[in-house]
């Protein structure tokens, strides 16, 4: 565990939090039921407020509860930020069977990110003018899976496959892009060279 | 040649400006969701597929409701049997448009005991189009009126459109 800061909405100085890298299943699960109920309450604001689908957030029907049986979840870091009694946001990340594609790393090693969320909380959701209580969360987390790359000697390469709306952060943050992946249902992946991954840890401005 | 190594101590987690930078960024952006995991779960549905269209829907969801009506089985019973999310059999049975992913497709197969390729074909997520089954869909839509119980009508119209759905298609 490691103490972090998280900046809060409305608060000029940055939040105390933790960054865990050592997640149990049961942890995710435990926050997973927590946004479970969050996610049911933007669900029916966006409803009565007559919102169209294509404008709610793409993880809104995700139930991962119902899958908890079916998750493999071996060989996989966890990572999330707890703060004020409750989990912030979670990412996954596993080592194998993934490699590079980006030039002119093809196939060398690196840390593969499969799953980002942050809490329904610290969403955007315009339609409903709710705004993100903690920010910057998964720019953290994904500060993590870089460390984890340099730790494992992958020199800090990542990659990942994005949801449509996510496209613009992964793309802002410096990940190159190499197209949609048809094994994947054609989500867009992504990938951190090491130079790129080195640039958005230490020195990263807005685009 | 690789890149001079960084130690991985030298990421710092305490840079307030960096934080700044980001949180003004990700202000900025919709969403920053990862969807591997949720891929290889099946939960996530691709956005770029179209929506059956609304014959096939409309069979697809007479189908349903027949099939389980016949079984005697209740809508979450029949979810519960086929793995599928309970909130996709009400809008399939109710013929809404919205799009749907192939394993919800391959779990329906099973559950209605018709072939999954046939079931793909209908549901518009093939790219070869069987016009003996667009017919029979047609027909089927067209006969089958949501009755309580199924009427002998409504039967041999389920038969003969499972039958069409259990054939090999033409050149197939």
């Amino acid at each position: 565990v490691r103490k972090i800061w998280v900046p809060r909405r409305g608060v000029d100085q940055a939040v105390e939090a933790e960054l865990h890298d050592d997640l149990s299943v049961e942890d995710l699960l435990l926050a997973e039921r927590s946004w479970t109920v969050e996610r049911a309450n933007i669900m029916a604001e966006l409803r009565r407020r007559s919102v169209p689908r294509d404008g709610w957030p793409e993880s809104l029907h995700w139930n991962w509860l119902k899958k908890a049986g079916d998750l493999r979840l071996l060989g996989t870091t966890q990572f999330g930020i707890f703060c004020e009694d409750r989990w912030q946001a979670l990412l996954m990340s596993k080592t194998v069977p993934y490699t590079a594609r980006l030039a002119p790393d093809e196939g060398k090693p690196l840390v593969y990110v499969d799953f980002v969320e942050v809490a329904p909380w610290n969403w955007n959701v315009a339609p409903i003018d709710q705004h993100q209580e903690f920010k910057a969360l998964g720019s953290t987390l994904l500060k993590a899976a870089v460390q984890q790359s340099l730790k494992e000697g992958f020199y800090g390469r990542v990659g990942l496959h994005a949801l449509p709306k996510a496209d613009m952060f992964y793309r802002g943050i410096g990940m190159t892009t190499l197209g949609a992946d048809a094994k994947k249902q054609n989500l867009n992946y992504f990938e951190f060279s090491g130079e790129n991954a080195q640039h958005f840890v230490n020195k990263w401005s807005s685009p | 040649m690789e890149q001079p190594m960084i130690e991985y101590t030298d990421v710092r987690f305490d840079d307030v400006e960096w934080l700044r930078r980001m949180a003004e960024f990700e202000d900025r952006c919709e969403s920053l969701s990862v969807g591997g995991l949720a891929v290889d779960a099946g939960i996530y549905r691709a956005a770029c597929a179209q929506p059956i269209e609304s014959i096939a829907r409309d069979a697809l969801g007479k189908l349903i409701t027949f099939t389980r009506r016949q079984l005697r089985l209740t809508a979450e019973k029949f979810a519960e049997k086929a793995d599928i999310e309970l909130e996709d059999l009400v809008r399939l049975e109710h013929a809404e448009p919205f799009v749907l992913d192939p394993r919800t497709v391959a779990q329906l197969a099973n559950a209605l005991s018709v072939p999954v390729a046939r079931l793909m074909s209908l549901a518009g997520l093939t790219k070869t189009v069987d016009p003996n089954l667009q017919r029979a869909a047609v027909r089927f839509a067209a006969n089958a009126q949501p009755l309580q119980g199924l009427s002998k009508e409504e039967q041999a119209a389920l038969i003969d459109f499972v039958k069409e759905l259990a054939e090999r298609p033409e050149g197939g």
